[in-house]
């Protein structure tokens, strides 16, 4: 077999490189903050702490598996092992220098991580996998460089905010204010969990990045920041890739060489 | 003479040589025998659920949910008395007494697998004779066999034909075929694309590389018969066939067994990049000034056929390590993201499949939508869109399930899977493929 | 174009007390749904009629778990190019009778040929057909076709309070036949289209003569729109008997049948398959080129062929948008709040009118240019950099637009409308708009909706294909479409895609210049000429619409 680099992501801004990166498996996130296991899962509200994960289907083990090679190859992740459900954690990000674009979220999500489900919308990301493998997966999202305390959220539903202006401590609209500036601290504090449900006790994540870091940070092009059209390599990359889908549908058979 | 230089090694299930450098064309619906005979097939079988008509005659319970009609039943012992109805059945069935008409008593007598008569097919010109035939004389053999006289006959009629005809389809009765009433079908030659993922995880007893190759068989040769396997065109979807859904020289099985443990999509992308290079398929095009290597080819139907194969071992990575249904739609957007991104060429049916996997996502995960991945198949208006490169790795990811979902293959398929599963050849697609494709190689 | 250019400032300045730069604002301070005062209305009814009906109603309590609508500022909408301000509910077709009307208007026409049955009168029963003829036929059928007697002697019938939108008209291409039908039934060519335009339409149509019916808008809200070729038809076929002295059950008449239900029959729009089953005349059978017919801007303002291809644009909005996808096919309360982005605050018109001013100054002028890859790749990556940098730019603007889905829908609109004025071919325009949305998904690293761009991701393949059911010329694809037939927020603008390729030729139609003759109609309910001002009516309350009750219920 070649010898054979990935690339991941084309591009000549830094933008662009910071798009690489994130997706680059082997770069390592910077961990900015800690959330502690229990936090989490009470941020994501599926279970209680210290609680059993339920199960959707009994142990692989146990139920024994069907005749089926690819069965036999695929190692299951611990929690499709266990049984697990599958449950989520989803992500609202502004469009004001996030380290991550939701389609951001999911490409690099893709690279990183085995076994997830990743939904892209405009305003939000849906993350689900088996529950023990969700926990693992959330503590790289939240407590990593690609969080911002204020302008990302954990939001499960009414979810908006992303295109919205900032507020006056320049956090991301919530309108069920599920997370807060705390003045004293200069800290977010979530108060309550993604769905909207009151937290038992505050949990915070730490000071907001600050704007000038976000810019060096950020994989979103924008026209006050590092503007897409300058990076005439992406350009030419996303008209190429509409040119060759256009003449395939046409002929793929006469697509050569270009 | 081959129309086409390509030629394949064939594999099977667990990735063991079967054949080396078979025409292509051998795989094709339009050569291949244990093809055709699994086109047939899904023609002529149909299943019978005795037990569900005699208990549909004993409530009065026919036609559809909650119809209940007060004063109407009938005691008949069909369950006990199955074997003597498989014989007039068949006898019913048969147009000579050494014809290939079948009726198999299965689970005691509960279900019949009924095999109509090519003959019977072959007099008509539309594919619904398997079931029409069986359930007409389905209901010949009751009325006969158990004396139903004249105001009963309606409501054996009910009980097997359910509310057919103030329906268009046969609501809630009890004879099933793998193909659906043709006013179901999307636009003209969709019939074979309306088999939904949960029958062919069933039929093919989940193992997901059968599943993948029956759903592929299915789709692809509805690809002729709508008109978009011909001419330029032939190509893209035989060594779609050959290197997607079935496994042609082991590109699926080799990029699974390489990310088995710890790989991620993305690796699965890069894998069958890797392949691509070192086969030829892609070669660089230029190098952008970040460093970047812009690939191109000289065979855009090949590479789709690689990335088409890499999409399906994508699923089997992320779906198969989940053992998750639900992840697949995620799979056909960011698989086909990610190497468009890694090559700067197209994705999977040159952006079909990203497109089917945006809509099928939504519809199988927001309140707009329409079910789990088993009830999908390609006679729909999420799915249609790919022509023939995505249901085939939907199936897969239905068979590779563990147990994630309420409707599950077996609510869904009801019988039909279970007792289709009867037939070798739609059980074991791959095995008597490659052996037919051997068998005319020769030919070809 | 200079930021005191811009057409979306004037709006974002009424939506926002902050500048439309500012990127900072307050929210939770605006007491919820209090500051609107279409909600307090809909409070003081819901509470109201939730006493009248003992059962609990409208209560904005029950928002999210007391959680009100309201937490940033409820935005007022202008309606494009023009001076009227309304609030987003009054957008809702629900809430806004001339939307309802124009949906009604064309769910009730239908255009039969005449000359089939003159045919069938003269070689078949010998009987002469004169302009005297016709117009007595003409005569009759409006006292028929609303739903009169004719030839019983004991029958029920409509009452014509209830019923007096129903009318028939004709028109001909042929100007000595024109001049002798009487003018109350005649949609007058001539007067209704520019010069060139009649012309065009009159060589189009001959000396042929064509019926248009409109059956009354009571039929359209109670029944579906396969009824209306089997209304007219029934009408038309008794009213041939009465007015030409026929037997009514011989078999000629059978012919008349045909010709009336089948064989001369044009439907607004054809039947749906299956899982979006609908009989013709429903809004998922009218294609893009009908529907841009339908819209008669091309007719009263030529010299603006982004104006009219803008107008056109609006009336996609609704119908395929807010009618089919937001109450059809999905459910529910509707995309009302996500389509009214191509119609409202002049955003798509400022793209538009970017887009047009580029071609213009690159290629000499619109339909001037051969499609190419060099142009489209030229035309739609400016025109939707341009378009993305505006929501950048102005945080006001990209909060008026606050879901992607929105952003998508008009960057794309203003790059295939672009492509489609330089080159005159629609079917490139909608090649540009495929290449804004991969544009955009990059540069924002975010689109629209879950499942927004499905039919974006096969649109690039399928622009130019043609297989089995890929290839069709645009004007004719619509909304059973395969890639459009569940994509919302992609149609509306489709069929400006569809316009401006002809309006910048200067074309008298787009697609089908029957329909096009046959709503150049004053008497039409609804302004085709100038939809988007019929909304803003609708909005305020000042619009009439037909489908009169009061005569058969109780008075209030």
């Amino acid at each position: 077999m070649v010898e054979y680099k990935p690339q991941y992501y084309p591009g000549s801004s830094k933008v662009a490189k910071n798009r690489r990166k994130y997706m680059d498996p082997s770069y390592k996130l910077k961990k900015l903050r800690t959330i502690s296991d229990d936090d989490l899962v009470k941020l994501m509200g599926h279970r209680v702490p210290g609680e059993a994960y339920k199960s959707v289907h009994p142990p692989l083990e146990e139920m024994g598996e069907p005749a089926c090679p690819i069965r036999e190859l695929v190692e299951p992740t611990p929690g499709a092992k266990a049984g697990d459900r599958i449950r989520y954690i989803q992500f609202t990000d502004s469009v004001y220098f996030t380290p991550l674009t939701p389609y951001m979220r999911a490409w690099m999500g893709h690279t990183r991580y085995r076994g997830v489900d990743i939904g892209v919308l405009s305003g939000r990301v849906p993350l689900e996998a088996r529950e023990r493998d969700l926990e693992k997966v959330a503590k790289d999202l939240v407590e990593t460089e690609i969080f911002d305390p204020a302008r990302c959220g954990i939001r499960g539903a009414t979810v908006h905010g992303h295109s919205l202006r900032l507020d006056e401590n320049g956090m991301m609209f919530d309108a069920l204010r599920r997370f807060v500036f705390d003045n004293k601290t200069g800290e977010v504090v979530y108060v309550k969990d993604q769905i909207g449900v009151p937290l038992d006790k505050p949990i915070s994540v730490g000071k907001p990045i600050k704007e000038e870091e976000l810019r060096e940070m950020t994989s979103e092009y924008r026209v006050d920041g590092i503007p897409f059209r300058e990076d005439k390599e992406m350009v030419e990359f996303v008209q190429r890739l509409h040119m060759l889908r256009t003449e395939a549908g046409f002929d793929p058979s006469k697509v050569k060489g270009i | 003479m081959a129309k086409y230089p390509d030629k394949v090694d064939l594999y099977d299930d667990r990735g063991r040589v079967f054949a080396s450098k078979v025409p292509v064309e051998a795989l094709s619906p339009l050569r291949n025998p244990a093809m055709q005979k699994i086109i047939s097939y899904v023609k002529e079988c149909v299943s019978v659920n005795l037990e569900g008509i005699e208990k549909a005659l004993a409530t009065g319970e026919v036609g559809g949910k909650w119809c209940i009609i007060r004063g109407r039943s009938l005691k008949l012992d069909l369950v006990k008395n199955a074997e003597s109805i498989a014989d007039s059945l068949k006898n019913c069935l048969q147009v000579t007494k050494d014809d290939d008409t079948e009726v198999k008593v299965l689970k005691g007598g509960k279900h019949l697998l009924v095999k109509v008569p090519a003959k019977r097919l072959n007099a008509g010109v539309e594919y619904t004779t398997g079931f029409t035939a069986t359930a007409a004389a389905l209901c010949c053999t009751i009325v006969e066999n158990f004396n139903v006289n004249l105001w009963d006959a309606d409501l054996i009629h009910a009980a097997v034909w359910g509310r057919y005809p103030q329906t268009m389809e046969p609501l809630g009765g009890n004879v099933s075929s793998l193909l659906s009433v043709p006013q179901q079908n999307e636009g003209m030659g969709y019939a074979l694309r309306n088999v939904p993922c949960a029958h062919i995880a069933l039929i093919t007893k989940k193992n997901a590389m059968n599943a993948a190759a029956l759903s592929s068989i299915l789709e692809q040769a509805a690809m002729f018969e709508m008109g978009d396997a011909i001419g330029n065109f032939e190509r893209l979807h035989l060594l779609g066939l050959a290197y997607q859904g079935l496994n042609a020289n082991n590109l699926v099985y080799d990029i699974v067994k390489e990310n088995s443990k710890t790989g991620t999509l993305g690796d699965v992308a890069v894998s069958t990049v890797k392949r691509a290079i070192a086969d030829g398929v892609i070669k660089p095009l230029e190098k952008k000034p970040s460093g970047y290597t812009a690939y191109t080819t000289n065979d855009l139907n090949m590479w789709n056929a690689y990335a088409a194969a890499g999409l399906l071992a994508g699923t089997m990575i992320t779906c198969g390590s989940a053992r998750s249904m639900q992840h697949c739609p995620s799979v056909f957007i960011y698989f086909n993201d990610l190497i468009e991104r890694e090559t700067g060429l197209p994705g999977v049916d040159f952006g079909r499949v990203a497109g089917t996997g945006v809509e099928m996502a939504f519809f199988s995960h927001s309140i707009y939508g329409g079910g789990n991945p088993a009830v999908f198949h390609g006679n729909h208006i999420v799915t249609r869109h790919s022509k023939g490169f995505t249901i085939p790795c939907v199936a897969a990811a239905v068979a590779l399930d563990a147990g994630t979902v309420i409707y599950t293959p077996e609510k869904i398929s009801g019988v039909v899977g279970e007792t289709l599963s009867e037939v070798p050849e739609l059980r074991e697609p791959l095995r008597y493929v490659n052996e037919a494709a051997v068998s005319i190689h020769g030919g070809i | 174009m200079a930021t005191e250019k811009k057409m979306f400032l004037e709006a974002l300045r009424k939506k926002f007390k902050e500048s439309p730069e500012e990127k900072y604002t307050k929210f939770y301070v605006y007491d919820g749904w209090k500051q609107s005062k279409r909600k307090r209305e809909f409070v003081e009814w819901g509470t109201k009629l939730a006493k009248e009906r003992g059962i609990p109603f409208y209560n904005p309590d029950m928002h999210l778990g007391g959680i009100p609508l309201g937490q940033r500022v409820l935005m007022p909408y202008k309606l494009s190019q023009t001076d009227i301000y309304c609030e987003g509910d009054d957008l809702h077709f629900i809430n806004n009778a001339a939307m309802q009307q124009m949906w009604h208007d064309i769910r009730r026409t239908v255009i039969v040929g005449l000359d089939a049955a003159h045919m069938v009168l003269q070689k078949r029963l010998g009987k002469e057909v004169t302009p005297e003829t016709v117009n007595h036929y003409l005569e009759v059928l409006n006292h028929a076709l609303p739903g009169a007697a004719v030839i019983q002697e004991h029958m029920v019938e409509t009452h014509p309070g209830l019923v007096s939108d129903s009318y028939v008209k004709v028109f001909t291409g042929d100007d000595e036949l024109a001049d002798e039908i009487d003018k109350r039934f005649l949609i007058d060519i001539n007067k209704e289209f520019p010069a060139d335009q009649a012309a065009q339409l009159k060589a189009a149509v001959g000396k042929r003569i064509y019926q248009v019916l409109r059956m009354p808008t009571i039929v359209a809200m109670t029944c579906d729109g396969g009824t209306m070729s089997r209304w007219s038809a029934m009408q038309i076929s008794m009213s041939m008997v009465n007015a030409y002295k026929l037997m009514a059950g011989e078999a000629a008449i059978g012919e008349f049948a045909f010709a009336a239900k089948h064989a001369e029959v044009i439907e607004m729009g054809t039947l749906m398959p299956w899982r979006r089953a609908r009989g013709p005349n429903e809004p998922g059978g009218v294609p893009l080129g009908y529907l841009a017919d339908m819209c008669q801007a091309s007719r009263v303002k030529p010299e603006d062929p982004i104006w009219v291809a803008l107008e056109a644009i609006s009336m996609g909005a609704v119908l395929y948008d807010q009618f089919w996808f937001g109450s059809y096919m999905s459910g529910g309360v509707g995309f009302t709040q996500y389509a009214t982005c191509t119609y409202t605050d002049n955003i798509l018109d400022d793209f538009c009118y970017y887009g047009a001013d580029y071609v213009k100054k690159k290629f000499g002028g619109f339909g001037k240019a051969k499609p190419s890859w060099d142009l489209i790749k030229d035309i739609a990556t400016e025109v939707s950099l341009y378009g993305l940098e505006q929501y950048e730019r102005y945080p006001a603007l990209m909060e008026t637009h606050f879901g992607g889905s929105q952003r998508a829908a008009v960057v794309a609109a203003g790059a295939g409308v672009a492509v489609s004025l330089a080159t005159g071919n629609c079917t490139a325009g909608i090649n540009g708009w495929y290449l804004s949305q991969l544009l955009h998904k990059e540069e924002m690293g975010r689109l629209g909706f879950y499942g927004y761009d499905q039919q974006d991701q096969c649109g690039s393949a399928n622009s130019f294909s043609y297989r089995s059911d890929e290839g069709l010329p645009f004007n004719l694809r619509g909304v059973n479409y395969p890639n459009y037939a569940l994509n919302v927020g992609h149609q509306s603008a489709h069929t400006g895609i569809v316009q401006a390729a002809h309006s910048g030729r200067g074309d008298a139609w787009t697609t089908n210049p029957l329909i096009k003759i046959a709503f150049a109609d004053k008497d039409l309910k609804f302004d085709f000429t100038h939809p988007r001002l019929c909304f803003g009516k609708g909005a305020l309350r000042e619009f009439m619409p037909a489908g009169e009750r009061s005569l058969i219920i109780p008075s209030r």
